[in-house]
């Protein structure tokens, strides 16, 4: 009766954490989408920035000769 | 019993990776991923061509340099303003389905597809400059 017991209890407990797998999951999905996103739009300020320097410093270069 | 609480296991684990709302958010991240690069190659390339041109313009003179260069800039507007607008449409994904998926719509690819067809499109430019081996994670972008 004992044993039946634990063992009920210990597939309620898998029941339980198997349940909030996709909790934890979309949790880590969200954070991985989130930090992806935060990367690619500082990747279009710096590519911004940097060409618009790029193009500058060739400008340069023509005008000096 | 133990092997086949295992099974149990990974059948609920591969279940929970491959939900609906995961598979949409894997897609946004995928989009994210070419943008990132994209710039990259957009700054890759406007510097290879802003150095042609200079090399351009020490053989064929100033002007011919210059020429060149504004060729360059129009490239480079071109290319910037389809990244920004790639960004701007997941930004805006983003939102939309979270919104999607907290009311259970199930309906994510109509959300996803604005993004889609403009970083895709962002895509195709990139390799209609001859940027080869631009990432596609997953294979968003058919």
């Amino acid at each position: 009766m004992t044993i039946a017991i634990v063992i009920l209890e210990f597939l309620s407990a898998l029941g339980k954490y198997l349940l909030s797998l996709p909790e934890q999951d979309a949790a880590k999905v969200m954070q991985s989408l989130s930090d992806q996103h935060l990367r690619a739009t500082k990747a279009v300020a710096d590519a911004t920035t940097q060409t618009a320097a790029d193009l500058a410093a060739a400008k340069t270069q023509l005008d000096e000769g | 019993m133990r092997i086949l609480l295992c099974i149990l296991l990974g059948v609920a684990l591969a279940a929970c990776a491959n939900t609906p709302e995961n598979k949409a958010r894997f897609a946004i991240t995928g989009l994210d991923v070419i943008n990132e690069y994209g710039a990259r190659f957009v700054v890759a390339g406007n510097r290879a061509c802003a150095n042609n041109a200079v090399g351009y313009g020490k053989a064929n003179g100033k002007e011919a340099g210059l020429s060149a260069l504004v060729e360059c800039a129009k490239r480079r507007t071109a290319a910037l303003a389809a990244l920004q607008a790639g960004v701007n449409a997941t930004s805006v994904a983003i939102p939309a389905l979270d919104a999607a998926i907290a009311i259970k719509s199930g309906n994510y690819e109509s959300v996803l597809l604005p993004a889609i067809a403009a970083t895709c499109s962002f895509r195709q430019l990139l390799s209609d400059l001859g940027v080869a081996n631009v990432p596609n994670p997953a294979g968003v972008c058919q």
